[in-house]
């Protein structure tokens, strides 16, 4: 799913986000990547969604190697992720419904199943009420679950959630990151990342990765608590 | 059914694009308008002057003037000869009476000038009537003939209407090109300010794995459709100018009847629409060719 071999990533100007470092994570799994801000959680999630190149070394995502003259490929290889930014990126001015169905159109959906869809992953984030409700009225919250809903409706292979728990409060953390890990399943990868980590140990994930200045460990979720 | 389900979608797309920049886009639209109606009228300059030659052409006349002192029967046999030569259709004695019966008719009015001459300054002349493909040959045969003095031909008119005709040939087809410079600046620029209205969505539907040609498709649409009706509508406005004019022109030549100024206005007006749609889609393609790859 997703394997990573001496990889390091270094931006332009120089600064170094990933350390080099070793990586495979398998399908199904339900993966927490804690660290403090900074430690270069979202970094990895870029390398994930092709959004930055390894430096050095190999990084490879449902096979697909990540490297810039791979673009093309690369975008193709988006299809099959459901991606929750930080900031959620929907399109202001539009309804629920648009929002999420707006992820499916250039998937191979029909016009029919993409509104089942869509629907049903409405209704799973608990928004069935305010499909048709534009989403600048929503509050950021509820912003959060419709990002969540457009990402699950396009039945992907891999689900990322950068900083999901942002400055929610405890019990709501705990709310979304219980939805976010109840969406692995055999067929389903989930990569979350959080700079929460007293949070972790309420969670049930498969492995957890911990951050700083690239990837310090990464053990099994039992060996973590 | 794939391959429409999205077509709803584009065209609610194409409304967002073209609200945004409201109002500037209807001032490119508004000077789209106006270039195209100016090079719709130069075309058809350039077209009916192109008629107007051709109906003078088709009634080519040669007036063959004799020396002096010819009696009737040198008068006859040069009548005979000019009438032997290929491409001659009719061969006409104007009399001297007749050549100044016929200026006093095109002077109308100011036929009185002619009361200054104590005696008939015309002299007599041969009309002859020519076909166009044989006129060098025809002039040469003519000038190689004894008794002949002169030859005058509309040669000189043709010559000058011909010079104008290019004239207008080439204004129009400078602006033709400097219309299609223009729309392109245009729809490329009103194109790439849409993209940039729209960089926040584009960035997202690129992480979210969406093709160019999804991404695309509603600027392309976009800028086709604002060509378009730039075309239309100077078409439109041309059409009205055309029939509020042809009153006032018909009659001026005497072939007019003969101009079929339906074919022409239409011809022109379909090649500025089809003309208006490919610059409209080449120029948002070129536009939209400042995405990023995010
Ligand atoms: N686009 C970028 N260009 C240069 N440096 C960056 C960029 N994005 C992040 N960094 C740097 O990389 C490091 C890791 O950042 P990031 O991955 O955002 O960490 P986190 O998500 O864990 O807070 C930080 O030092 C940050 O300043
Ligand atoms: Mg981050």
């Amino acid at each position: 799913m997703i394997r990573a071999e001496k990889c390091r990533l270094i931006y332009n100007e120089g600064t170094c986000a990933l350390e080099t470092f070793d990586l495979e994570i398998n399908r199904g799994e339900n993966v927490l990547i804690v660290g403090p801000s900074g430690s270069g959680k979202t970094s990895l999630l870029k390398l994930v969604m092709g959004m930055a190149y390894p430096t050095e070394g190999k990084f490879a995502v449902l096979g697909q190697n990540i490297s810039k003259d791979q673009s093309k490929a690369i975008r193709k290889l988006r299809t099959q992720i459901g991606p929750i930014f930080q900031d959620f990126r929907l399109l202001s001015g539009r309804s629920v419904l648009d929002n999420v169905v707006l992820g499916m159109r250039f998937l191979s959906f029909s016009q029919s199943e993409m509104k089942v869809s869509a629907t049903e992953a409405i209704e799973r984030v608990g928004l069935g009420h305010k499909i048709h409700h534009d989403i600048d009225r929503l509050s950021w919250g509820e912003c959060q679950r419709v990002a969540i809903a457009r990402a699950i409706s396009r039945k992907p292979k891999l689900i990322v959630a950068d900083e999901p728990t942002g400055n929610l409060d405890e019990e709501n953390a705990i709310n979304v990151l219980k939805l976010l890990t109840s969406l692995s399943d055999s067929e389903t990868t989930v990569l979350i990342t959080t700079h929460a980590t007293h949070l972790v140990k309420h969670v049930n994930a498969t492995k957890v990765l911990t951050m700083n200045n690239g990837i310090e460990r990464c053990v099994a979720m039992h060996e973590e608590l | 059914m794939k391959n429409f389900k999205n077509t709803l979608y584009y065209i609610s797309e194409v409304k967002t694009i073209l609200k945004i920049n409201g109002l500037s886009t209807l001032l490119s639209l508004a000077s789209l308008v106006l270039i195209f109606f100016v090079t719709l009228l130069t075309l058809t300059g350039w077209w009916l002057s192109h008629e107007v030659i051709q109906g003078i052409k088709s009634e080519a006349e040669v007036s063959v003037y004799f020396k002096k002192d010819l009696n009737s029967y040198a008068l006859d046999a040069l009548k005979e000869s000019i009438e032997k030569i290929e491409g001659v259709n009719l061969v006409t004695f104007v009399t001297q009476d007749e050549a100044y019966e016929a200026m006093a008719s095109i002077l109308g009015e100011e036929a009185k000038v002619l009361n200054h001459f104590n005696e008939n300054p015309f002299e007599a002349y041969f009309e002859i009537g020519i076909t166009l493909e044989h006129r060098q040959s025809v002039l040469e045969a003519i000038n190689s003939l004894q008794n002949v003095a002169s030859i005058r031909d509309n040669r000189e008119i043709l010559d000058t209407l011909e010079r104008i005709s290019r004239f207008i040939m080439i204004i129009a087809l400078v602006l033709s090109i400097a219309v299609g410079v223009t729309t392109f600046i245009i729809t490329s620029h009103i194109i790439r300010e849409g993209v940039n209205a729209h960089r926040d969505q584009i960035n997202t539907l690129q992480l979210l794995g969406a093709p160019n040609r999804f991404i695309r498709m509603p600027f392309l649409m976009e800028g086709t459709l604002i060509s378009v009706m730039s075309g239309v509508f100077s078409v439109m406005l041309y059409f009205l100018f055309i029939m509020a004019m042809r009153p006032m022109v018909s009659g001026v030549f005497p072939f007019w009847p003969l101009i079929n100024m339906h074919a022409i206005t239409q011809t022109i007006g379909a090649v500025v629409i089809f003309s208006s749609m490919i610059l409209g889609g080449v120029a948002s393609v070129f536009g939209l060719n400042q995405i990023s790859e995010m």
